[in-house]
């Protein structure tokens, strides 16, 4: 049953991933995005973090990518103007030794890795107890982040002329 | 039985199909999006490890999936001020096309 | 502060030279009288310690500071006082007091006049650090600060163009000598350090010992590009004292070397009566006694040094017979009077070289400021257009007269107790020197000697005056002119038995005597010794007063009768032009061999090839820069696959 789970989850993840960067409208590109995350959240289940599964919806989902899709209308691209993946051969093989690579990497961890015995659930709680005490203070810094991008948003999403 | 290199392989072929969107499309905001994709699959495999590196004995820590908290945040920041800029862009150059915006160099 | 130490003889005249320089500059007077007063000081604190020198004591104080430490390298800041550096811390605060009054006077009205003691001051302290030094490190630091002091005043009055130059003779000139001071050094340094394993080997203690030690230098062995050379120990040190005593040359003006000293006379009179006659000039003759334990040993290096001075004390004497300007008479006469010290240490006399220093010191700074009232009174320095002076200036010409004849070794004045001494070590010198330029030309030059100082007695004193409107205005100096030199003419006329009698004198030689430096005889007041100096010195005044006074010889006929001879000496040997020629023709064209070099090795090739190599590196790299962003993530991806497989 997990395992089945898996391997759904995980083909529909490569393949909205695959057509997301594929897709010739930025539109549509933008939806397989929103179906690729969700089935991303569907693996999170899987890996028992249920709080970043939700968070992964709510925020990447939801709020980034409306954000990406308002930036995509704002431009309103032609129709002329669309175009898919520009395959470039040096670029494939660059990108097919890496995986390559990182697949012989991988496959030396062995057993030397096996899954903890005492299971951890990602819930709010246990997530809270250690992001409020042993991470305190970069979660200040990111929140000190965050108030940085929205200033800089906003100043420089001001016209010329409103100076 | 799924073991952790199966979480990392999956990982590691997201990542790389971001990689390919970054090299070979040339709409700014699809490279945006490319890179928001490496980043899921880096938390992916953020989330894989926490669950099968964890200590042998005692309580797991969370620290992978509080790192992957923090990513999605970066990943906020970064892509609000990303997209401003892709905006100025096209208001500026009537253009969001990345080859056209090659002023950097020699 | 202990009042009585030692520290502060150089503090004092440091602190005048800053205070004139920093605050007192538009007080003339203000500034002239701290001057005074820090010499009169270090004068005091000098002989609070006399005593104990003549009690016997051969090293009375020392102390010193670190003040650089470096990998098992000590140099030393101290004083040493002793004997020997006890003589000249009286001579030099003593004489030099004097010059001081004596320049309220004859500076009057300049506008430099603070400046002026500002830099008096400033030589005093580097004069006295020299004089106290307990290390060779110190003594160059001090030899240096001379060396500006003394280019200073020279170049006193720096509008005049023939003042700077001869201000940068002297300082080039020197700097020719320091050279190998400096190489000296160094070879005395390291070896003694290697010998001794000792931090602080720079001090003169130490190298006495280490020198001492007849296997010193068996642990030196020095390597030199690669190859390792092994010297004896007489080699190596008559090297070392030779290039050692090239600082010696510098200073104290030797053959041939001395080119700068008669220049120097354009400074003020009483620099050069201080500086140019009493005591700077003579610190070259003092370090050869602080160092007489290295030229000990080999007798090469003692006979280059004998060799040196008498040659210099003969050539310095022709060239005085035949200046018109009175104090390059005396300049050349101060050479030939240096001549003669050298010599003397040359011969292991350090008693005596170091006594007729004093009694030199006393009148020739008295012969200089003898000269400065004359210049003063008649404002030329030209003997041929005076005459007859000693009418108008009657106090400083019978001074003069007493200095001259001091000068001239008359017994029982000053000069005949140190000249005769100096002269008796030629009657016997040592083995290693038994050659007829020590024998033979040191009693000529006391001849010639008597020739010239009588002739410019008489020139400038005597006979009808030849420039009358010169002669009419002529009149008297002033009393802070007159009274230093009626102490120094005191001191020029009983000091050969220094004052308080023989036993004093026996005092001073035996401290001022290094130990292993056989005993001298002491110039005896016997008949046969004065008989001897009467003779020299009549062969030489009784021709100049036949050529000079009585007119009995017409000088322009004997002049007309040597010709080439004549032109030779009065061309001061031509030494001049030979440096002139050497410098146009030789250092001109390896100047030039330089500048090629530079201009197409070092700059052609390795500065403008470095910028070119950079330059064409920078055009290949910037290739990678296309501004294309997918192509910098294709790099990028490159070389992180490249990381990963070389992890593998």
């Amino acid at each position: 049953m997990e395992a089945l789970v898996f391997w759904i989850a995980a083909a529909a993840m490569v393949g909205f991933t695959l057509l997301t960067i594929a897709a010739r409208n930025p539109v549509y590109s933008a939806c397989f995005m929103i179906l690729s995350f969700a089935a991303t959240a569907a693996l999170f289940v899987l890996l028992d973090a249920y709080l970043i599964a939700a968070v992964e919806v709510l925020v990447y989902a939801g709020a980034i990518m409306v954000l990406f899709l308002f930036v995509i209308m704002l431009v309103n691209l032609r129709e002329s103007e669309h175009e898919g993946l520009r395959l470039n051969p040096l670029m494939v093989l660059a990108a097919g030794t890496f995986l390559a690579l990182m697949s012989r990497a991988v496959k030396d961890l062995g057993s030397a890795v096996q899954e903890a015995p005492n299971a951890l659930v990602g819930t709010p709680g246990t997530l809270a107890d250690t992001l409020f005490s042993r991470y305190a203070v970069p979660f200040e810094a990111v929140s000190g982040l965050l108030l940085a991008a929205i200033l800089g948003t906003v100043v420089l999403a001001r016209r010329k002329e409103d100076a | 039985m799924i073991t952790v290199q199966h979480w990392l392989v999956l990982s590691g072929m997201v990542f790389t199909l971001g990689l390919c969107g970054v090299m070979m499309r040339r709409n700014v905001i699809l490279v945006m999006m490319s890179i928001e994709i490496m980043l899921n699959a880096a938390n992916l495999a953020l989330v894989a490890f926490n669950k099968h590196l964890a200590p042998v004995a005692g309580a797991v820590p969370p620290d992978g999936q509080v790192l992957v908290f923090f990513t999605i945040a970066v990943a906020a920041a970064e892509v609000a001020v990303a997209l401003v800029i892709a905006m100025l862009l096209f208001r500026r150059l009537d253009t969001v096309n990345v080859d056209d915006v090659a002023n950097l160099r020699w | 502060m202990d009042l009585t130490s030692p520290w502060l003889i150089l503090l004092l005249p440091l602190a005048s030279a800053v205070l004139i320089t920093l605050f007192t500059q538009r007080w003339p007077r203000l500034s002239a009288g701290l001057s005074i007063a820090a010499v009169a000081g270090a004068f005091a604190v000098a002989a609070s310690h006399l005593g104990a020198v003549l009690h016997g004591e051969n090293v009375v104080l020392t102390g010193h500071f670190t003040w650089l430490a470096a990998g098992g390298h000590d140099f030393h800041y101290g004083y040493l006082v002793d004997g020997l550096s006890m003589v000249m811390l009286m001579v030099v605060t003593g004489v030099g007091g004097l010059i001081h009054v004596y320049a309220t006077g004859y500076m009057k009205d300049d506008p430099g006049y603070a400046r002026f003691f500002a830099y008096m001051s400033l030589f005093m302290f580097s004069m006295l650090g020299i004089v106290l030094a307990d290390n060779l490190f110190q003594i160059f630091i001090h030899w240096e600060l001379v060396g500006v002091s003394s280019y200073l005043l020279i170049g006193f009055y720096y509008r005049k163009d023939s003042a700077s130059a001869a201000a940068n003779k002297a300082f080039l000139t020197n700097r020719v000598g320091d050279f190998g001071f400096m190489l000296g050094i160094l070879m005395l340094y390291f070896a003694t350090r290697s010998a001794t394993g000792s931090a602080g080997a720079g001090d003169f203690q130490a190298m006495a010992q280490a020198v001492a030690n007849p296997a010193w230098l068996h642990a030196a062995v020095f390597s030199v590009g690669g190859g390792h050379w092994t010297l004896t120990n007489e080699h190596f040190l008559w090297i070392a004292g030779a290039l050692t005593f090239m600082g010696i040359m510098g200073k104290s003006a030797q053959f041939p070397l001395h080119v700068w000293l008669p220049d120097a006379m354009e400074g003020p009179t009483p620099v050069s009566a201080l500086i140019h006659a009493a005591t700077m000039v003579a610190a070259g003759v003092f370090l050869l006694g602080r160092l007489l334990f290295i030229y000990m040993p080999s007798p090469t290096a003692l006979s280059i040094v004998a060799h040196v001075g008498a040659f210099t004390a003969f050539f310095a004497a022709t060239i005085a017979t035949t200046q018109f300007d009175i104090k390059r008479v005396l300049a050349f006469s101060t050479l030939s009077q240096l001549g003669y010290m050298v010599m003397a240490m040359g011969l292991r006399g350090t008693d005596a070289a170091m006594f007729h220093l004093t009694t030199h010191a006393f009148f020739k700074a008295l012969l200089f400021l003898g000269a400065g009232a004359v210049i003063h009174a008649v404002h030329t320095n030209d003997v041929r257009e005076m005459g007859g002076l000693i009418r108008k200036l009657p106090f400083t010409g019978w001074m003069f007269v007493i200095a001259t004849l001091a000068l001239c070794g008359v017994p029982p004045l000053s000069g005949f107790w140190s000249k005769d001494g100096i002269l008796h070590l030629t009657e016997h010198p040592p083995g290693y020197a038994h050659t007829w330029i020590i024998m033979l030309l040191p009693t000529i030059t006391a001849v010639l000697t008597s020739y010239y100082m009588t002739r410019l007695v008489l020139l400038t004193f005597f006979g009808p005056p030849r420039d009358h409107h010169r002669y009419d205005h002529a009149h008297e100096a002033p009393l802070n002119m007159t009274l230093p030199m009626a102490v120094l003419c005191v001191l020029s006329v009983i000091g050969g038995p220094l004052l308080l009698g023989p036993e004093v004198l026996e005092h001073f030689r035996a401290i001022t005597r290094p130990a292993g430096v056989p005993e001298q005889h002491y110039v005896a007041l016997d008949a046969e010794t004065a008989l001897h100096a009467l003779v020299i010195f009549g062969l030489g005044a009784g021709s100049a007063l036949l050529a000079f006074g009585l007119r009995v010889i017409d000088p322009d006929k004997v002049k007309a009768a040597l010709g080439p001879v004549y032109r030779f000496i009065d061309n001061r040997w031509y030494i001049d032009e030979l440096y002139a020629w050497i410098v146009k023709n030789v250092q001109q064209n390896v100047a030039r061999l330089c500048d090629a070099f530079d201009r197409y090795v070092i700059i052609g090739t390795v500065v403008n090839g470095s910028a070119w190599t950079t330059r064409a590196a920078g055009s290949v790299v910037a290739r990678f820069q296309t501004g294309s962003v997918r192509a910098y993530a294709l790099l990028f991806l490159a070389g992180v696959a490249a990381l990963l497989a070389l992890n593998l």
